[in-house]
């Protein structure tokens, strides 16, 4: 996927930003069949619900469940 | 449930899941590095070797995602260390962790050296954000159009040869300045300090397009940006009060206590010393912020909750000493 600052004549820079999220929001647009926003939003819908439940296994594990 | 619930419901974090930028990935990303190093701080002796293969490539790949996991997982390898006993196993478990964490780096960078005739090891862009922040004129913040005398200089410089170029010559601009002007560094790592705590709204700036999409309406928008700002300062504060209660808990849960602080730490650091002080850079560690605030909110419950019992028995105590004959 090439991202970062456009050159002249549709070039552009290909290494301006790390290729991890380009990758995976490849991978979700994959997924739902072309380039989506709405995937994309879901997705990270449901990844901002799995880090709740990361902080409280790591809360948990630390300070007991009241913490947790 | 506490750090869980604080995280839920925190508006800075929420409100970046429908912006198509790396913070949300991010986020979880610490999350998951948090629950990998409080199961491995918890042991005294190194788990099996996949265990230090598994937590190099979700490093490596996290570095993928944003530069500042590589500094936060080589601490993480480095606290590891000092950790593990016998020593001479704990230094092989360590050794394969940094080996299975150059892994996705080395493919990346085999990749730039390919096709850009260049080791670029993380990306390019990173050269332009540090020489941004160690320049004559910094402000902490990132500037539009500050490089554009050096890209007027290369414009003859053909692709993707230019990107190399611009690059090296930002990195070396940078360091230099970095080393002949400490003073003025010092007082920048401060402002930066600020800049990335001062507020926690960022994320409507880009659902609003900086308020030109209709979508949100000012009102909404000013509103949203208040409950988010005013939950990332209660959560700073909680944070302050959680310092003593961690370090009691060190007792129990030992070094791994040590963790969310750690993470916050290494993270600041890392951007107020070498990068930008945007506030959307303290995001990703919505997480550890969660889980370093949590205990006092916790704690201040807790004692909420009984304090209406010990003044009724203190009353009914009372009441019952005075109806003796």
């Amino acid at each position: 996927m090439e991202s970062g600052p456009a050159g002249s004549a549709g070039v552009f820079w290909t290494a301006y930003w790390p290729p991890g999220y380009s990758a995976i929001l490849g991978g979700v647009y994959r997924l739902s069949g072309g380039p989506d926003l709405t995937a994309a939003e879901v997705f990270q819908a449901a990844l901002g619900a799995v880090a709740v439940l990361l902080v409280f296994l790591a809360a948990t594990a630390l300070m007991g469940r009241g913490v947790g | 449930m506490t750090a869980a619930l604080l995280l839920a419901l925190f508006p800075g974090h929420a409100l970046y899941a429908p912006v198509i930028m790396t913070e949300t990935l991010a986020s979880v990303l610490v999350a998951a590095l948090l629950v990998v190093m409080v199961w491995l701080l918890r042991r005294q002796t190194p788990p099996r070797l996949w265990a230090a293969a598994g937590l190099g490539l979700l490093v490596g790949g996290s570095s993928l995602v944003r530069g500042e996991f590589l500094p936060l997982g080589l601490a993480c390898l480095g606290l590891l260390a000092v950790r593990y006993r016998p020593r001479r196993r704990g230094a092989l478990w360590v050794g394969v962790g940094a080996l299975a964490l150059a892994l996705p780096l080395s493919a990346w960078t085999a990749r730039n050296l390919l096709v850009l005739d260049a080791p670029v090891v993380i990306s390019t862009g990173a050269a332009d954000a540090f020489w941004d922040a160690h320049r004559p004129g910094a402000t902490g913040l990132p500037s539009l159009g500050a490089g554009g005398a050096l890209d007027q200089r290369l414009t003859h410089v053909p692709y993707p040869r230019r990107e190399v170029t611009t690059a090296r010559i930002r990195l070396r601009e940078g360091v230099r300045y970095l080393i002949t002007h400490p003073a003025q560094e010092a007082r920048l790592w401060l402002r930066k300090l600020y800049l990335l705590h001062r507020d926690d709204s960022s994320a409507l700036d880009y659902i609003t397009a900086w308020g030109q999409d209709a979508q949100v309406s000012q009102p909404v928008a000013r509103a949203l940006a208040r409950s988010a700002n005013g939950y990332w300062y209660a959560i700073l504060a909680l944070c302050f009060f959680s310092l003593p209660l961690w370090w009691r808990a060190q007792r129990e849960a030992g070094v791994a206590a040590s963790l969310p602080l750690l993470f916050v730490t290494v993270w600041v650091l890392v951007i107020a010393v070498l990068f930008l002080g945007q506030t959307r850079y303290h995001v990703p560690l919505a997480p550890a912020y969660a889980v370093l605030a949590a205990p006092a909110l916790a704690f201040a419950v807790e004692k909420g909750s009984k304090w209406p019992m010990a003044a009724f028995r203190t009353s009914a105590r009372a009441t019952s000493g005075r109806s003796r004959p």
